[in-house]
């Protein structure tokens, strides 16, 4: 956790003090290549995974029980803001 | 969504690497892998604080639109603490750490796997990935039924890339910026509240 925030506030602030290098755009850039890595090094761990792979199914079950519910919540907390508030802003804007 | 192929071929290879080629795979994988997730959210947070426009682009828009992410988080956390009512075998805390990914898969899952274990890291992998791939395909019927704030909000962190063309399609192009500030917002967020509730 604290290596996660060290990450996080590092990041931030050397971004800021060299926002006018080069060295940024490029560091930023690493971040896709990065994602693959882990993705490609999370892969084989799941593969190493006999467990894992015996109960894939459920697993699937889960996370679509999951983002349902989560999409349902979000569909229902945005749709009251859009009827409540942000219809008439759109329409005004227009 | 080349980018959704690009990664999802990576994450296949990656299994099949584990499952075919054991010998060759060195045993320290978890360590490099915490290493790798150091960099990339260093490399992420870099593009925030080095933003000089950032600031101003928020400034830009509607304070009313920064309800959008509060729509989203709300929603998102209550959905996900109703379906662990569903989900015996799987706490609250769990159901919340896996939904509050945001659709952020990558992150998300990385950070899950980490400090949960691989089995909830795969669940969050999975319904991170299900959550952008639905907004992709119904983002206009989202905006047909429920208003133009929804898409926004269901794509999560992802509105301010992978779902962007999608929601700039189905909204128009005065949302982009919308989505764009309700992305960086939501995107901020998710290694907080995952952290947090992996920690419960």
């Amino acid at each position: 956790m604290i290596e996660v925030i060290l990450a996080l506030v590092g990041g931030i602030t050397v971004g800021y003090l060299f926002r006018r290098k080069r060295l940024i755009t490029v560091l930023t850039r690493l971040s896709f290549p990065i994602v693959l890595l882990l993705l490609f090094s999370i892969g084989i761990s799941i593969g190493l995974n006999d467990t894992l792979l015996e109960n894939f199914h459920s697993l699937s079950l889960d996370a679509l029980i999951i983002t349902g519910f989560a999409l349902l919540g979000t569909i229902a907390c945005s749709f009251f803001l859009w009827r409540k508030v942000l219809k008439s802003k759109d329409k005004e804007e227009k | 969504m080349k980018d959704t192929i690009i990664i999802t071929s990576t994450l296949v290879l990656g299994i099949a690497l584990g499952l075919y080629g054991r010998e060759i795979i060195p045993s320290d994988i978890s360590t490099i892998t915490t290493w790798l997730l150091y960099s990339l959210l260093f490399c992420v947070v870099l593009g925030v604080g080095s933003d000089r426009t950032l600031l101003k682009k928020i400034k830009n828009t509607s304070p009313i639109y920064l309800l959008l992410p509060v729509a989203t988080i709300v929603g998102t956390l209550l959905g996900s603490a109703v379906s662990s009512i569903f989900l015996p075998h799987r706490s609250l805390a769990d159901c919340l750490a896996v939904g509050s990914g945001f659709g952020y898969y990558s992150l998300s899952s990385i950070l899950i796997t980490q400090i949960k274990g691989i089995d909830l890291g795969v669940v969050a992998l999975l319904s991170n990935v299900m959550r952008e791939v639905l907004v992709i395909i119904f983002a206009v019927q989202l905006v047909k039924y429920f208003g133009k704030g929804t898409p926004i909000c269901c794509a999560g962190a992802t509105s301010m890339d992978s779902t962007l063309p999608f929601i700039a399609n189905a909204c128009g192009k005065e949302y982009i910026i919308i989505s764009l500030v309700h992305g960086i917002m939501v995107d901020f967020t998710v290694p907080f509240f995952v952290s947090f509730f992996c920690s419960l």
